[in-house]
């Protein structure tokens, strides 16, 4: 109740109500951005786990191809595709010829072992992806020993990297050679 | 507004200002799994750990199924059947002994030959390991056995 002589200060207390309010938004809003809901970042690490994933699961399953059934290698993975490739690194073997011209090749300029048309068809059939690279290196000296792409160029990797959609993965397996393990890395674009 | 009303008022929206403050500054540190940036962080940073397992898991994997497969091969020529098996794991503990120290190099782990316990069977190798390989990161602490069972 106002009294005589006092008066009500209505603007007054409008304003420092306003000054709280605002002072609240503002810690509220400010705090509220140190989590970040925006997960450009976390998403390609969380990316990078799932494809990780896909080349265990790749590298585990089976191939299903009449090629290496018929060579003696019935219900080979892909693990065994790639340890082939690493067999023929650096000289190629007389035994393994069936591959050479049906999955595999060889670049005289570039040495090393690519894939062929054949190859890169099954690859993108069997992992879903609209790009994807594979590079195999020998752990003793890192020599690359087999490359395998459908990326083509590489603005579709640029493009890829500033979107946040390019994925990597890559695991160390053994060989034949209880000596000499690869490693294999994947990069993928969805 | 009279002055107790002023009073009550001033002294409950600093409280409520200050509540504010303590709850951005201190509410997150008290979270289960701690202070992270980002949603869904933690589990990401899960399931990498899982992921880490998975490969060295595959690594066992192949070099066992490797091993015991040379292993065989090289028993099978020139031994009577009877003695197969123990001329196989000789070779197979020789050859997966030197995978694994590879395997050691990889992953930086610390796992021999002597942690595992084999069976050879007709039709499958067991190998059971006692020592457990540990993957750990700022809030995980991931833990599992290399055992490993192939198929012959």
């Amino acid at each position: 109740m106002i009294k005589k002589g006092q008066t009500e200060d209505i603007f007054g207390d409008l304003m420092f109500a306003i000054i709280l309010i605002i002072i609240t938004v503002g810690i509220i809003s400010t705090h509220g951005e140190s989590r970040e809901t925006s997960v450009k970042t976390l998403a390609v690490s969380g990316m990078s786990s799932l494809r990780n994933i896909d080349l265990i699961t790749l590298l585990r399953s089976p191939v299903n191809s009449p090629l290496l059934d018929a060579n003696g290698y019935k219900g080979a993975r892909f693990s065994d595709l790639f340890e082939i490739a690493a067999r023929n690194y650096p000289d190629k073997k007389q035994e393994y010829g069936w591959i050479f011209g049906k999955l595999f090749r060889t670049d005289m300029v570039a040495g090393g072992i690519f894939c062929t048309d054949e190859f890169i068809g099954m690859m993108t059939q069997r992992l879903g992806y609209r790009l994807w690279s594979f590079n195999v290196y020998d752990t003793n000296n890192m020599d690359k020993i087999f490359q395998c792409d459908n990326i083509g160029k590489d603005y579709p990797r640029r493009n890829a990297l500033l979107e946040g959609s390019l994925a990597y993965a890559n695991l160390t397996m053994p060989t034949s050679n209880p000596d000499r393990d690869i490693i294999i890395e994947m990069e993928s674009i969805l | 507004m009279n002055k107790k009303g002023a009073g009550l008022l001033i002294i409950a929206s600093v409280g409520f200002l200050l509540a504010i403050i303590i709850f951005y500054t201190y509410g997150s540190k008290q979270l289960p799994g701690g202070e992270v940036s980002y949603l869904g962080e933690s589990e990401v940073n899960a399931f990498a750990a899982y992921t880490d397992g998975e490969k060295q898991l595959l690594y066992i994997d192949i070099a066992a199924e490797k091993s015991i497969r040379e292993a065989l091969k090289e028993a099978s020529e020139g031994n009577a059947a009877e003695k197969l098996n123990n001329i196989a794991m000789d070779n197979f503990k020789a050859k997966f002994g030197t995978r694994l120290k590879n395997f050691n190099k990889a992953y930086n782990a610390n796992i021999t030959i002597e942690d595992y316990e084999f069976t050879l069977g007709k039709e499958s190798l067991k190998g059971i390991c006692v020592k457990e390989i540990n993957i750990t990161s700022e809030r995980i602490d991931y833990r599992f056995s290399p055992s490993f069972r192939i198929k012959l």
